[in-house]
């Protein structure tokens, strides 16, 4: 057997390195050393840049704030259910975030979604959904479900771009909704979705939204939860869409806050009338990486003028999106928090004790 | 001389005293409190003819009012029970003076002739209960108040329907047992069930004695309740391996746990839904019957004994054994 021919390499070692006879002298020798020192500070603030994890691997989380067409509530008077206004306050809220840190938040707002795809949410940390009920009218209200003629059905294609919102959310895509959006009563896919997603959802003729001056108090046996970090109990003027049923036994839902008015516009069974007594109005739902959160609050743009409130909802989100919520509470140093007037409609009702005036930022 | 006069004097004191002494002997006999629980039966109008071993609305009934007749271990109650088949009062007149009504039946959705015990049937077209009916159902909610406990097995627990006319029952379930079927979510699966008593609740009345059980079932289930509701305590949690039916996010037939029974008490207030109860047969599991009569006695405002109710009745089958779906008992699941 015959042994391969030996290869001749291409580089003799033993020939001296052209280096080594490449002698520069004078100024060439200055621009030569110039040279080398700039290629070598240009190769540590590389390596700094791959050492640094806080600068090159920083993890990024994308929040997206989806608004409705805003067809309910007067027009002209405004701050009241400010679906697109709202979204922007907590948007510019997040943008400005004071106390998240190893985190690079970037936000992005969708008006008057339409999609029947899921195709722009991909990779998406988190859905913030403010809107008016898919039940609210024929025209699309909801950025995420379409309208539902009475007794008609979503067809097969609809159906399976709900099952791939599913999906994203069982892969982490957190899904948070605000106000009348809760409540897809009358929609029976959607309420399914409902469940599915937040462990509860609005029952036609059963779910309400009481109208007065709230007294709002977290629950002390979810006092650990992360979204109560730093919230207190407080006193507002609100709808809240409350009474949602949810499946009992259920050990991915934990109850928040309870909720209670001396006075609104509704009544309900056992209590005196326009009397709310004390109900869950909210729950925090986490199954595997799915999260999911409803908040039937948020009728008065003004309410986000309350401290505990304005906290209690940028902690939502900020948990929705899987981020960690600081010790405290999400702290911003957004400094305009309203883009709408002050609302003072429903004034004449009772106030609890504890309500404080809301007030603009710059105003004594 | 025998004074005659002083003779029968004596005589009426010595019987009097003596009559008197026993009466104060015996303060157990004399002052025993009562208890009545009334045992409802609805028509069977579903699975087949009476007898046949499923949805025995009846026969359930008048087995389960046997076995708390004949309770070994209730000291210090004297219990009356009664049974009543096919109550169609829309009236409470009836009730009056019940500690507890346990109702089996059809749902009210059944069918548009009276089914339920408790509520009327209603017209396809009707929209909802006249007034007076509906003053009727305000009549339950304050009897169940004062402390008529209210206790309702398997079909009889949904009143859910897409039609909005029986939102009044619906609503009557929310606040007499703190849940309520809700429409094309609450199944029925049958099949193989395992059901395990929740830890937390382990010091509830109702679970004394209680130990897990595997049995075949039809159960009612995926009831809604609200959250955070301080009056309801979740008992039993239920899941089966193979079923008629499937849910979202398990394999098809499979069903993952779920919380099937819970107890809900409001001052004096109880209720109690028990979703389960479709074959007959189930009531020769010791641990099946036990939560079954613990329900009963504790929704009457009865103490349930320690370790449970004991019962020596001994007839506890009034209808054929029924084997229908024992095909899909898989080969590992053991009955216990």
């Amino acid at each position: 057997m015959r042994c391969p021919k030996r290869i001749k390499p291409i580089i003799n070692l033993n020939t001296p390195m052209m280096t080594d006879k490449l002698i520069l002298k004078g100024p060439a020798n200055r621009i030569f050393r110039l040279l080398s020192i700039l290629v070598l500070l240009v190769y540590i603030f590389c390596c700094s840049a791959v050492i640094n994890p806080a600068s090159a691997q920083m993890p990024t989380k994308t929040i997206y704030f989806l608004s409705g067409i805003r067809d309910h509530a007067s027009p002209t008077v405004g701050g009241r259910h400010e679906v697109a206004k709202d979204m922007l306050v907590l948007q510019h809220c997040i943008d400005s975030v004071a106390n998240i840190k190893g985190v690079k938040i970037i936000t992005k707002y969708l008006p008057e979604r339409s999609a029947l795809n899921v195709d722009d949410l991909k990779g998406v940390d988190a859905v913030i959904v403010e809107a008016s009920s898919v039940t609210s009218s024929q025209r699309r209200t909801h950025p995420i479900f379409p309208p539902l003629a009475a007794g008609a059905k979503y067809d097969k294609a609809t159906l399976a771009y709900l099952n791939q919102i599913d999906s994203l959310q069982a892969a982490g895509m957190g899904i948070m909704m605000l106000h009348w959006g809760i409540t897809a009563e009358g929609n029976l896919p959607a309420t399914e979705h409902y469940l599915r997603w937040f462990g509860e959802a609005g029952h036609p003729n059963y779910t309400q939204n009481p109208l007065g001056y709230w007294i709002v108090t977290p629950i002390k046996a979810a006092a650990k939860h992360p979204i109560l970090r730093g919230v207190k109990p407080w006193v507002y003027k609100d709808e809240i869409f409350s009474r949602l049923i949810v499946n009992p036994g259920d050990p991915y839902r934990t109850d928040l806050l309870m909720g209670e008015s001396p006075e609104t516009n509704q009544s309900e069974v056992g209590s005196p009338k326009n009397v709310i007594s004390p109900r869950c109005i909210a729950s925090a739902y986490e199954k595997g990486k799915q999260r999911g959160v409803l908040w039937g609050g948020m009728d008065f743009h003004s309410a986000l003028l309350n401290e505990n409130y304005l906290r209690f909802v940028l902690n939502e989100i900020v948990w929705v999106a899987g981020i960690d919520v600081p010790k405290g509470g999400v702290k911003t140093n957004a400094k305009q928090l309203q883009l709408a007037p002050i609302n003072k409609t429903y004034e004449k009702t009772k106030i609890p004790e504890g309500y404080i005036e809301p007030k603009l930022p710059n105003t004594k | 001389m025998i004074n005659f006069k002083q003779t029968i004097k004596t005589g009426v004191v010595a019987i009097l005293a003596f009559t008197g002494s026993l009466a104060l002997s015996q303060p157990a006999l004399a002052q025993v409190p009562t208890k009545t629980i009334y045992f409802l039966a609805g028509n069977k109008d579903h699975v087949g003819a009476e007898g046949t071993g499923r949805h025995e609305t009846r026969l359930d009934l008048v087995v389960l009012q046997h076995c708390i007749d004949s309770a070994t271990n209730i000291k210090g109650v004297k219990i009356i029970t009664k049974l009543l088949y096919k109550r169609d009062a829309v009236n409470i007149d009836d009730l009056k003076g019940v500690d507890a009504i346990i109702v089996e039946s059809s749902s009210v959705t059944s069918q548009v002739t009276r089914t339920h015990p408790i509520f009327p049937g209603l017209a396809k077209d009707a929209k909802g209960y006249d007034k007076a009916t509906l003053a009727y159902l305000n009549q339950i909610d304050s009897l169940q108040e004062a402390g008529m406990g209210i206790m309702m097995l398997h079909w009889g627990i949904a009143a859910d329907s897409q039609n909005p006319q029986f939102n009044a029952a619906r609503d009557h379930y929310m606040q007499w047992f703190g849940e309520a079927a809700i429409p094309a979510y609450t199944q029925n699966p049958l099949g193989f069930w395992k059901i395990t008593p929740i830890e937390a609740a382990k010091k509830h009345p109702i679970l004394r004695g209680v130990q897990a059980w595997n049995y075949k079932d039809e159960i009612f289930s995926r009831l809604m309740v609200r959250p955070g509701d301080p009056y309801r305590t979740d008992l039993l949690m239920g899941e089966s391996p193979a079923t008629n039916q499937s849910e979202v996010g398990s394999p098809k037939g499979v069903i993952s746990p779920r919380c099937v029974a819970s107890a809900y008490e409001k001052g004096k207030q109880r209720g109690v839904l028990w979703g389960g109860m479709d074959y007959h047969s189930a009531l020769l599991n010791p641990n099946y019957l036990r939560f079954v009569l613990n329900e009963i006695v504790w929704t009457a405002g009865i103490d349930v004994p320690k370790g449970g109710v004991k019962t020596a009745a001994k007839q506890l089958q009034i209808a054929r054994p029924n084997s229908s779906f024992d095909n899909l008992k898989p080969v590992d699941f053991v009955l216990k």
